[in-house]
This record gives C-alpha cells, sequence and structure tokens, in this order.
C-alpha cells in the first residue's frame, strides 16, 4: 500500500515538472511571438510609409547581443536581425523603429548598383562612414515618413552606441553621429526639436550634456551659413 | 507486480528527464549572479545601525553631501531655444494612411531649368521648382498646363568619397498646388522620388590599388584619393512623379 502511495506521489511530481516546463517553453514561445509581431509591425509601417518598393524582412533572436545584424550581401538574404540585447534598451516603439530604420537604409542601398546591387557591399566597405552617416539620415525621413519622433534616434545612439578613442572600426564616433542627426533633424523636420517630446528624457539630456561644445559649433556654422530652416524659406 | 511498478517507476523517471531539457536556462546570469538574490536578502537581514554615524557630526555631513548630489535643473537646449522664432512648428504629416489598394495613379511628366548637383554644399534640404513638361489629365476633368509649377526638396545628401564612393541625393516631397471649385488653392502631395547617385569609380579603383599591391611596391596607391563623382540632375532631364487622388 505504502509503496502504491509513493509512487502516486512521484508521478503527480512528474506531471508537475512536465507541465511546468511546458509552461515555460510556452511562455517563451510566446514571448518571442510577441517579440516578432512588435517587430514586423514596426519595420513594415516604416517600409511602407517611406514607400520602399525594395523588400526587406525582419528577424528577432533572443541572443544578448547589443546589435542588429544586417545581411545585405552578395549571396546574404536582406534580412534585419534584431538581437534581444539592444530590445532591452529599447522603452518605446519610436526607439525600436529608430534601429529599424536605420537598417532599412542599408538594405535599400544594397539594392541599388549594377548586377542588383550585388557590388554594393563591395563600395560600402572603402567609405563604411558615408554610408552610416547616410543610413542615420534616412532614418530619420523614414522615421518622420511614419510618424515616429526622429529624436528616439538620438536616444537609442546614446544608449547604445560606444565611444572609441579613434575611428578605426570603420564606423564614426557616436558623439559625431549624434549631432548629425541632430543637425538633420534641425535642417528638416525642426518642429520635432521645437516641441520636443524627449525633453525630460534622461539620455537625450545626456546628448545635450556631452555635445554642448560641438552645437555651439553647429550654431556658428549656421550662422555663417545664414541658414534657417528650410521649412521656413520662401523660395530659394 | 514487482516488475510493473519498477517499469511505472522508471518511465516516471525518464519522461522527468526528457522534459526538464526544455527548461532553458540563462548560463550567463547562473555564472554571473550566481547568489546574487540570496545576498542582497542576507544584506537586508544584516543591516546594522550605525549608531556613531547617526550620533556624531558625520550625519550632518552625509546630508550636506546628498543635498549635493541633488538632481540639478534639466538642460535647456540654448541653440533650439534661439532659433524658435524661425522654426516651423507644422509637423509633417505621417504618410502610413496610404491606400495601397488603389492603383490609379495619373503620371505627370517633370523637368528642372536648373543644374543640381551634390558638388553644392548647401543643397541639403533646399527647395526646388519643377515644371510639367506637357498638358496633363487630372481626375474630375481638371487640366494640368505644361510649365505648371512643382515643388520639391532635396531630401538627403550623402557627400562622395575617397576610394572612388559616389555621392547620393534624393529629391522628394513633391508638392502641386491646384485651384478648387471654391478657388482657394489645394496643394496635392505627389508620388515618387528621384534618387540620383554619382560615378562609382570603386570598381576600378579598388582592383589597381589591390593589383599594384601584388606586382609593383603599392604604386597604385596614388589612385585611392580619387573620389567618387557627384550626383546630378541636369537641366531638361525628364522624371516621373505620379498624382493619386
Amino acid at each position: 500500500m505504502k509503496k502504491n502511495i509513493i509512487l502516486l506521489f512521484v508521478f503527480i511530481l512528474t506531471g508537475m515538472f512536465s507541465l511546468s516546463a511546458y509552461a515555460t517553453q510556452e511562455s517563451i514561445v510566446r514571448e518571442q511571438y510577441e517579440i516578432q509581431a512588435r517587430i514586423n509591425k514596426i519595420g513594415y509601417r516604416l517600409l511602407n510609409s517611406a514607400r520602399i518598393e525594395n523588400r526587406a524582412t525582419f528577424q528577432y533572436n533572443g541572443k544578448n547581443i547589443v546589435g542588429t545584424n544586417t545581411k545585405s550581401g552578395l549571396f546574404q538574404p536582406r534580412r534585419i536581425t534584431i538581437y534581444r540585447g539592444i530590445l532591452t534598451h529599447c522603452e518605446s516603439d519610436d526607439e525600436i523603429a529608430a534601429v529599424l530604420a536605420h537598417e532599412i537604409s542599408h538594405i535599400d542601398d544594397s539594392y541599388k548598383g549594377v548586377f542588383r546591387g550585388s557590388l554594393h557591399g563591395y563600395t560600402k566597405s572603402y567609405s563604411p562612414r558615408k554610408y552610416v552617416y547616410k543610413a542615420d539620415k534616412r532614418a530619420v525621413d523614414f522615421m518622420a515618413d511614419a510618424g515616429y519622433d526622429p529624436l528616439a534616434l538620438i536616444v537609442i545612439l546614446n544608449k547604445i552606441s560606444d565611444q572609441y578613442r579613434f575611428e578605426i572600426t570603420g564606423t564614426p564616433f557616436a558623439s559625431k553621429r549624434m549631432v548629425a542627426i541632430y543637425e538633420y533633424i534641425y535642417r528638416n523636420y525642426p518642429v520635432y526639436l521645437a516641441k520636443n517630446s524627449y525633453k525630460n528624457n534622461v539620455f537625450y539630456q545626456n546628448f545635450l550634456l556631452t555635445s554642448a561644445t560641438q552645437r555651439a559649433k553647429l550654431q556658428e556654422k549656421l550662422k555663417d551659413e545664414g541658414i534657417i530652416p528650410v521649412s521656413n524659406q520662401k523660395g530659394r | 507486480m514487482k516488475k510493473i511498478l519498477l517499469f511505472f517507476v522508471l518511465m516516471c523517471v525518464l519522461s522527468l528527464q526528457v522534459n526538464a531539457k526544455q527548461l532553458i536556462y540563462d548560463d550567463f546570469v547562473n555564472l554571473t549572479l550566481k547568489g546574487y538574490a540570496e545576498k542582497t536578502t542576507q544584506k537586508k537581514e544584516t543591516d546594522i545601525e550605525d549608531e556613531f554615524l547617526d550620533s556624531s557630526f558625520y550625519k550632518s555631513y552625509a546630508n550636506s553631501k546628498k543635498d549635493k548630489y541633488k538632481p540639478q535643473s534639466l538642460i535647456e537646449d540654448s541653440f533650439v531655444a534661439a532659433a524658435l522664432p524661425y522654426l516651423n512648428l507644422e509637423k509633417p504629416a505621417p504618410k502610413f494612411h496610404a491606400n495601397f489598394e488603389n492603383y490609379k495613379k495619373y503620371p505627370i511628366k517633370i523637368h528642372t531649368p536648373e543644374y543640381i548637383t551634390t558638388k553644392n554644399k548647401k543643397l541639403q534640404g533646399q527647395k526646388l521648382r519643377f515644371y510639367t513638361m506637357e498638358e496633363t489629365y487630372l481626375p474630375d476633368g481638371q487640366i494640368l498646363p505644361a510649365n505648371t509649377e512643382i515643388n520639391a526638396k532635396v531630401e538627403m545628401v550623402s557627400q562622395n568619397n575617397v576610394w572612388g564612393v559616389p555621392a547620393d541625393m534624393i529629391v522628394n516631397n513633391f508638392t502641386l498646388e491646384l485651384a478648387s471649385k471654391r478657388s482657394k488653392k489645394i496643394v496635392h502631395n505627389l508620388e515618387g522620388r528621384i534618387e540620383k547617385t554619382g560615378a562609382n569609380r570603386s570598381y576600378w579603383v579598388y582592383p589597381i590599388v589591390e593589383a599594384s599591391c601584388w606586382t609593383v611596391f603599392c604604386a597604385g596607391a596614388v589612385v585611392i584619393p580619387i573620389r567618387g563623382g557627384h550626383a546630378k540632375i541636369k537641366p531638361g532631364e525628364v522624371h516621373t512623379v505620379y498624382y493619386q487622388p
């Protein structure tokens, strides 16, 4: 009798373990499904709003890497992989949109050039800085078209981009990139700066703190050029 | 009976192992934060009040330190504040409400009389004027006469670079002003954009450099400073944008 009771106990215990394991797996799948759905929704909204007639796909990867992987080389599938590590830094859809918009620009570029853009990766490898700056600018356009706040690009860059000592990694300094984005927003979409929804955001505040010198230089530069925001100009 | 029971127990144990494999453990957390939770709870339990600090002048010192590191006031963007009177506070309308099922598009052929090139460093963000090439029939019987002005904007300019990397330019935001029945002018957004890229010289610059490195000692390196071509729109060049009712 005792044996039977013990066996029954073991049986119930095993069942509970397997159920909990199943539930855990189910919750992981559900979480992945929700994140993937969110990324797809934002990604395709960007593609449609910016009227990008070239295809791109989006994939979520559970690895804890703070970054993305855009496969747009010669035999690669033009897919944007966004890792869990970078998503942990994104606090809103605007910030996810910022990450995706930058990568979409790289994908869009990969369609241009001879042999269906086969040699684009080759050209890009000689001047990565130019293409990074270009992707940042395009990202701002895509975000504004899709109704996202382009200042989110500065915020997410401030969180995830490391500041190297020298520009030897091919990509420009994060600080330079942020100021370039700021300048681009100022020239093309000044309303986002005037009605700044990130005004109280600590990361944006940090950008204002760290970019004070560069912004002062920018102010002088624009003064010298006699530039007032484009949207306020009358004629040319 | 014993054999059946033994078999049953074995099955239970086996199923336990199989299902346990499905659990995914975060190795990184296990490795680095092992015992962290216990430590934090222990810390709470073993918190000891510093009676000396409470009763001494250090308490007031600590408080003054705290005051010093209180969050500072918000950093104002003086640059934007200075430019505020010049800023256009009209938010661009999002374009994601487009009707992609509507295939009815009315092509409008346009050209510009100006020579637009990325050599002009101030080109980015400039307004451009295009003109219709010919009469265009729009829905509702409207006729768009030739030489009608169409406004556009140089949305993005990416300058050329060494290694023969070309410049890029995108002209977008085409708008057309049409007189409505109430004689008020309505601005219509037109579909389409002009994307221009300069001559891509990297296709031959890199092979020359590479080949020279294998033959003559890096003689081909002299071609590295060669820049790619500028993107340009020539006067009279015909482009097509679309009117979508």
